[in-house]
């Protein structure tokens, strides 16, 4: 026997060792390889999608952009038609525009009382105040903003 | 950059052919390091450890990794720690005598052997950590060094130290079971 214990001991684990090591496997399993799969196809696919939305927010906010700057743009759809003024038959004719006289009237009414000056109208308050129903004992005081209630019967 | 990091970079960055490769070299020694400290869960944990580094493909930028080979153990190593709290009540049939009495009868080993691989179970975790490392993983002691977070000396020592151990229980296994222990050769007794 030309072994030490030491050797011996050495050998064995090794053989050991290797006889383990072959009996768990180099390539991953089904279930690895799917969640790799997915993890991978999931990282693509939030990829793409944010390339995407992140072109068109570009593009939105390019348009946008446009419109609030291009003063064209802007209030070409606000301002009405200019026919009127802009019309070659305004432009070339040197004739005045036509005026139209307005006659303001003012007629009083004989079924009122004649106004007289620095009386102040009674009939149509400038606030409306809510009606107060006052039971007298001073508890059940409350405000009606009902406009249409007309109070108990009796 | 050796090629296991430029695997790991390759894999990070979206190569799934770089993770076949990885599983491929990290797979045996990892699961051979998980057999031999805890073999109840062995197959959950390394499935739980390859489904982590698939994870971090999505945290997106990192600090770089080293060494992946350490990094992969560490969180073996992590895993181990929270499986053996969660299991901690459990009795396991490991844990009855009558499984280490099989073992040397069952395998077909010599008396010997079945000595070194029964006195081998029997060591201290950080003994049995640094030689399965070492001779079941097949790593260096500069990578053990890493993996552990010591010096390549006390990695070194710490294995010196594993092996005398291992030696004394063949010894005193040997010695009760009455078989003869191998003697030094006398080229050895002049070295030592």
């Amino acid at each position: 026997m030309n072994d030490t214990l030491d050797a011996n001991i050495e050998q064995t684990l090794r053989a050991d060792a290797k006889e383990l090591r072959a009996k768990f496997p180099t390539v991953p399993g089904e279930r690895l390889t799917a969640k790799l799969a997915i993890a991978t196809a999931g990282k693509g696919l939030f990829r793409s999608l944010g390339a995407k939305l992140a072109l068109y927010a570009t593009g939105a906010a390019i348009i946008g952009a446009a419109a609030y700057y291009i003063p064209g743009l802007h209030s070409s759809s606000a301002e009405a038609p200019s026919i009127s003024k802009n019309n070659s038959f305004s432009r070339n004719n040197s004739l005045p525009a036509a005026q139209t006289a307005v006659h303001e009237q003012h007629s009083v009414s004989t079924a009122l009382p004649i106004e007289q000056p620095g009386e102040t109208p009674t009939s149509t308050p400038a606030v409306k105040k809510p009606m107060v129903l006052d039971e007298g004992n001073g508890k059940n005081v409350r405000v009606i903003r009902d406009k249409h209630y007309k109070g108990p019967l009796n | 950059m050796t090629d296991l990091e430029r695997q790991f970079d390759r894999f990070l960055a979206g190569d799934n052919a770089a993770f076949a490769e990885l599983y491929r070299e990290l797979n045996p020694r990892l699961s051979a390091y998980c057999y031999k400290v805890s073999p109840a869960g062995t197959d959950d944990l390394m499935q739980q450890l390859w489904e982590r580094v698939i994870a971090m493909r999505d945290h997106g930028k990192r600090a770089p990794i080293a060494s992946p080979a350490a990094f992969l153990f560490q969180m073996l190593r992590n895993l181990q720690i929270d499986e053996h709290r969660k299991t901690k009540y459990a009795v396991s049939l490991e844990d009855f005598p009558e499984s280490s009495a099989a073992h040397l009868e069952v395998s077909g080993e010599s008396e010997m052997e079945a000595i070194v691989l029964e006195a081998f179970e029997k060591l201290e975790a950080e003994d049995k950590e640094i030689l399965v490392l070492n001779i079941y993983s097949g790593y260096k002691f500069g990578e053990i060094a890493e993996m552990l977070q010591i010096s390549n000396d006390a990695a070194w020592q710490r294995a010196s130290r594993a092996r005398t151990r291992l030696r004394s229980l063949v010894e005193t296994d040997a010695k009760k079971l009455g078989i003869s222990i191998p003697k030094k050769t006398r080229k050895e007794k002049e070295t030592v």
